[in-house]
């Protein structure tokens, strides 16, 4: 097992996993990271299990002492991640000395940063998962973000990296963060039907920015308001993952992670899944335009994103089971 | 029954909709329906949020293909008609109404020209029915409330609304389960924990009928045991 201390815990900082499923009928949201792609893909080079428990790091980073050696990868957005004070590679596994302090100088390109260690963070799971859900104060460490002081276990598989697993994670997999507009595709939402003429066409044809209001249960967007007045947006009802309600003032929320599993304000749209890794990656002032794509165009995408990352994960495994 | 329609959720999801008015039957007949494809364990159907006149249900695409989805749905619903609504329980909650623990009772009263004795009788004098969890972890979405306390949210939500609190929102009435910002009118408060979620235990299911019991003194609240959840729970009945 390998130890680490937390000198600093950055903006926020938890521990994520894929998500804790099955219990949205009672109202516990799913959690697990924000660029899912981002926490699968660095488990993967390292060989670890799928859902092996992660840092996810938002804006500034933690300051981070390994107490022992360990190999560990980091993915997602650049918040210029440094090693001993020297710039320290990502998407790729990285083999760590002793006593190394881990740390970031600041948000470069994206907005959330994941440590992942070989052999995952030690940490009980909670209702079948360790992702921290905050407003319940539930799974990660002591249900919280990181602070200083804190000490977590790894599972501290060190040893040597084989030599041919040290190969980056490649460039098409990963998040590929963009400077200015960013374009985020969406299906029509389940209750689109509802909104007046001209609703969908304003969603569709306005730029929206992110506002401050932006964390891991969504984000609010500012932008032209979408016609809503005298909506029936009838009872509370489920809210998938992107789905974007439009609140009284006619502005769009996006549904992320850590969503309440019901909502109230209508559904004009959702996210589709292969565009919500970039999505996690937005930051407060950047500028969004919605795109409407068809659900077969938007499950053959999602498809091919899946596939592809199993597809190195398979690979990657064997480049590990191969050198012992 | 007439069936309900089927809209995408995003590339992941479908939501099922029922054009019925919202009833205990229509939910009975939508928890029924989580229960039988629960049961049914479909390859790539992952979980379903039931709520007053909808269910959202997860998939995997990769794994079944939406049209598939759908019939094997559908296939499901005659079964569901004849299927016995799962009996659900009666539960107890006392509530202290007023006062420190309900800073909006009298806002109520005055706003719907009653006293706030009467407005305590109203909530405290019906059967309410448990149409959905949500909001939070074991929020109970309650229904309905007499017309005579029948309130909108608040211009603007409170920044923390303590555990325990019990709100009226329109005709609905719930209980906040954990501390959080919200805005529900708040007319009192109960001292009994609705979650105890690192345990996955929760006081309500869906289908679940509530009864609240005004608890006049505050001593009293004070000296609730507030995990004792045994005595709160009355003989279940169905629908």
């Amino acid at each position: 097992m390998g130890l680490v201390r937390v000198i600093e815990g950055g903006a926020l900082t938890t521990v994520q996993d894929l998500g804790r499923f099955g219990y949205q009928g009672s109202g516990i949201p799913v959690s697990g990271p924000m660029d899912r792609s981002a926490l699968y893909l660095a488990n993967a080079a390292l060989g670890s299990p799928e859902g092996s428990p992660g840092l996810e790091c938002t804006l500034s980073g933690p300051v981070l002492q390994l107490d022992s050696d360990e190999l560990l990868c980091i993915t997602g957005g650049e918040l210029g991640v440094t090693l001993d004070g020297y710039p320290c590679p990502m998407w790729r596994p990285v083999p760590v000395r002793k006593n190394s302090v881990l740390s970031f100088s600041g948000p470069k390109k994206g907005l959330r940063s994941y440590i992942c260690f070989k052999g995952g963070i030690r940490c009980p799971a909670v209702l079948g998962s360790s992702s921290t859900l905050l407003v319940a104060s539930l799974g990660g460490i002591e249900g919280r973000e990181l602070r200083a002081g804190d000490v977590f276990l790894t599972g501290g598989q060190s040893g040597s990296l084989p030599r041919e697993a040290d190969r980056e994670i490649p460039a098409h997999l990963r998040t590929s963060v963009i400077e200015g507009c960013t374009e985020v595709r969406v299906l029509p939402g389940p209750q689109d039907n509802i909104f007046g003429p001209g609703a969908r066409e304003t969603f569709l044809a306005s730029e929206y920015t992110v506002t401050s209001r932006a964390d891991r249960m969504g984000y609010l967007l500012s932008g032209p308001p979408v016609p809503a007045e005298g909506l029936q947006a009838g009872y509370s009802r489920g809210i998938p993952l992107g789905g974007i309600q439009i609140d009284g003032q006619g502005l769009p929320i996006v549904a992320l992670s850590d969503r309440q599993t019901v909502g109230g304000y209508p559904q004009i749209a959702v996210v589709i899944s292969a565009d919500m890794d970039l999505f996690a990656q937005l930051k407060p002032g950047d500028r969004i335009r919605f795109n409407a794509v068809t659900l077969d165009a938007a499950q053959e995408m999602w498809r091919q994103k899946i596939l592809a990352m199993r597809q190195f994960k398979e690979k990657a495994l064997h480049f590990w089971k191969a050198s012992f | 029954m007439k069936l309900p329609l089927f809209r995408p959720a995003g590339d992941s999801a479908v939501v099922l909709e029922w054009d019925w008015p919202v009833s205990p039957r229509l939910n009975s007949h939508i928890i029924s329906l989580k229960e039988q494809l629960e049961q049914a364990d479909l390859p790539g159907v992952a979980e379903a949020v039931p709520a007053y006149d909808t269910l959202l249900i997860y998939y995997d695409p990769l794994v079944i293909e939406y049209p598939h989805l759908v019939c094997e749905i559908k296939r499901l619903l005659p079964g569901v008609e004849n299927a016995r609504a799962r009996r659900g329980r009666t539960v107890r909650i006392p509530v202290f109404y007023g006062g420190h623990y309900g800073p909006d009772l009298g806002y109520i009263a005055s706003a719907r020209g009653i006293s706030e004795e009467l407005a305590v009788k109203k909530h405290s004098g019906a059967v309410y029915r448990v149409y959905a969890l949500g909001f939070l972890p074991g929020f109970p979405y309650m229904g309905f409330v007499d017309e005579s306390i029948a309130v909108p949210r608040r211009s603007g939500p409170r920044l923390s609304v303590p555990a325990g609190s019990v709100g009226i929102a329109g005709r609905q009435t719930g209980i906040y389960s954990l501390t959080s910002p919200g805005g529900w009118q708040i007319i009192g408060r109960t001292p009994v924990r609705l979650v105890r979620p690192e345990s996955g235990q929760f006081l309500f299911a869906a289908g679940d009928r509530v009864i609240f019991l005004p608890v006049g003194e505050e001593a009293a609240f004070n000296d609730f045991d507030p995990d004792n959840w045994s005595d709160l729970y009355g003989p279940g009945e169905s629908d």
